[in-house]
């Protein structure tokens, strides 16, 4: 099997060709992977490749999702607080939530992108699309009430603080707990469990998301297998978009 | 000089909370005497201690050896039993949370208080945590408003901890008669909803107070099953979330309160209720993301507000009547405004999973432990 072209310039992608290698190698041929920076409209960059990765998408209007749902190719959205191996490892024991809370604290340049994740990562606790109870605003924090699948409720609070980057905690409330933490001063999430038993934290991840989407946008492309990344940001995006944000 | 506190009230609160910390007071407390309503258990308290044992509250006011009257009956009695213990002239009084069913009538017992200069403390252990005042202490140097605050509080029931400060329990009380919860229905729900803030988020709110005075407005809150509330209020242009469920297994119980300002974000994590293994854990993380942990203070908020109470009959501190006034009222007047929004609001498809994930819990929570999951939650948010 020959390497699949990657076209990126980003250091952080180019490193991680060279640790997939030799499945993957730098390239610009029309069977390309290309990486695609988040910032600005970075959905009319999603041309001629076969496959994309979008790299911390600023938010997006609901007419461009739509749109994007025309994309007959493999995309693979990095939110570096939204790891889809974390969001696996959350998964990992059965958690029956009655409330779900996210927390999240981080600079006012990320601030939308941070209560975006922080709104993913409720979806993910609750099970599923969310929908808007009530929502309040301040000068600096944002809290949303939000109702999911069979009523289950999700309480997103996102003040804005600090310098760039953040930490986000996101807790599933219930007789087994589920706790995620995630923080910008470190590449390393947590993910625990707690009940009756105790406290079980798994492994961490280790690989580097660059390496992470490159690898699932490949796999995508060899198997023809869907990814919903794109999907899920739309969901997510949508939550916030009745904001002037 | 040691004081000799009589206790009204012959719950877990009383045998598995105060009569064993007066044990950690250095001295300064000793439990002389316990009345109940008539359960009994008075005496099988008193006799744990040594103490005296009598049922209503005569005996116990007129008691000479009573120092402190403690008033750890059900919340809808602290009032009356407050005024009581005036009324016998008793100028010491340790009252658990709330002080009052309502604002005007917490207002007016302070200031029935303060009239006679009656000393009194009110049960919020968590205000006197030495966590929390570390973590206030780190709030105030640092350069920024509050911008939001974040309680979080998932339950298991507390009897998995009575187990830790009692050698043997006690006789389970009777099972009241009481109509079946139906959350379905706005009133019953608003009804439950205002409880368990007055009795449970009293905990904490006069923490949100410390950092967010004014008048709270709230924007909404509703019902969680099977039995709490989530709600989001302002105050002082901070945001507040506070969500808090009540589960009849499960987890060891979780007890966080954050809070978010330009430079810094502090959690603080409370000790499940009763036990003491040293007081909350403050986290801070700052703008660098540097991350730091302080270290647990061995005492606990249970054993500093005793503490406090003996500062005050020393006259090494001075009584703020209009601090326990205030936080009575920013509390009784959310609990109010939680009950209208829940009242006003649409529990709509919520009621259907509701109502069956309550059901569930309620049976459950009654075959545990023997009386109706409502019960086991009114006597368990006023700890």
């Amino acid at each position: 099997m020959s390497a699949r072209e990657v076209r990126t310039d980003l250091a952080a992608y180019r490193a991680a060709v060279a640790e997939l290698a030799p499945l993957l190698r730098l390239g610009r041929g029309a069977g390309a992977i290309r990486v695609v920076e988040g910032r600005g409209a970075w959905w009319e960059r999603l041309v001629d490749a076969a496959a994309f990765v979008v790299d911390e998408p600023d938010p997006a209007p609901a007419e461009i999702h739509a749109g994007l749902g025309a994309l007959n190719v493999p995309v693979a959205v990095v939110r570096r607080r939204l790891r889809p191996d974390v969001v696996a490892d959350a998964g990992a024991e059965p958690v029956v939530p009655r409330h779900v809370v996210i927390d999240a604290w981080g600079g006012r340049t990320d601030a939308t992108a941070l209560l975006r994740d922080a709104l993913g990562w409720a979806r993910v606790l609750v099970g599923g699309p969310l929908s808007v109870v009530d929502r309040a605003d301040t000068a600096t924090a944002t809290t949303i009430a939000l109702r999911g699948p069979e009523g289950v409720g999700a309480s997103v609070t996102r003040a804005v603080g600090g310098g760039v980057g953040g930490a986000l905690v996101a807790t599933a409330l219930g007789p087994r707990r589920l706790e995620v933490r995630v923080d910008s001063a470190s590449p390393l999430a947590e993910v625990a469990f707690d009940d009756e038993e105790g406290r079980r934290i798994r492994p961490v991840r280790r690989e580097s998301p660059e390496r992470v989407a490159l690898r699932r946008v490949l796999e995508a492309v060899e198997s023809g297998a869907a990814l919903t990344d794109l999907a899920e940001l739309a969901a997510d995006d949508a939550v916030i978009a009745p904001s002037s944000e | 000089m040691t004081w000799g506190v009589g206790i009204i009230g012959s719950g877990p609160g009383v045998a598995a909370l105060h009569a064993p910390t007066l044990a950690r007071t250095g001295g300064d407390f000793r439990l002389v005497h316990v009345s109940d309503a008539g359960s009994g258990r008075a005496a099988a308290i008193a006799e744990r201690f040594g103490a005296r044992a009598s049922e209503g509250i005569d005996e116990l006011l007129a008691d000479p050896e009573v120092d402190v009257v403690a008033i750890c009956s059900p919340p809808s009695r602290h009032a009356e039993h407050v005024r009581a213990a005036l009324a016998a002239g008793r100028r010491a009084i340790f009252c658990e949370k709330p002080l009052a069913d309502t604002a005007g009538d917490a207002e007016r017992l302070v200031a029935e208080c303060a009239a006679v200069g009656a000393l009194l403390v009110v049960g919020t252990n968590h205000l006197f945590d030495p966590a929390w005042v570390r973590a206030t202490h780190h709030l105030s140097a640092l350069d920024g408003r509050i911008s939001a605050v974040t309680v979080t509080l998932c339950l298991s029931p507390n009897d998995r901890y009575h187990a830790l400060t009692m050698g043997e329990p006690l006789p389970a009380a009777p099972p009241a008669r009481r109509p079946p919860l139906d959350l379905d229905d706005p009133e019953q729900s608003a009804a439950i909803v205002r409880q368990l803030v007055a009795g449970l988020g009293v905990h904490d709110l006069p923490l949100v107070r410390d950092l967010a005075p004014g008048v709270p407005e709230v924007l909404w809150a509703r019902p969680v099953p099977p039995i709490g509330f989530d709600l989001a209020l302002c105050a002082n242009g901070a945001l507040v979330r506070f969500t808090t469920v009540m589960l009849p297994e499960g987890a060891d119980s979780l007890w966080r309160v954050s809070v978010s300002t330009a430079g810094a974000r502090v959690e603080v994590e409370f000790p499940p209720p009763f036990v003491h293994v040293g007081g909350a854990r403050t986290t801070v993380r700052d703008a660098q993301g540097v991350q730091t942990v302080y270290p647990i203070d061995r005492r606990n908020g249970y054993e500093v507000e005793w503490r406090a109470l003996a500062a005050l009959l020393r006259g090494e501190a001075a009584m703020e009547y209009d601090e326990l006034r205030a936080d009575a009222v920013f509390v009784t007047a959310i609990a109010d405004g939680a009950a209208e929004a829940v009242r006003a609001g649409v529990v709509g498809e919520r009621a259907v999973h509701e109502g069956v994930a309550r059901d569930e819990a309620e049976r459950e929570g009654a075959a545990r432990e023997g009386v109706p999951r409502e019960d086991a939650m009114r006597e368990e948010a006023a700890r």
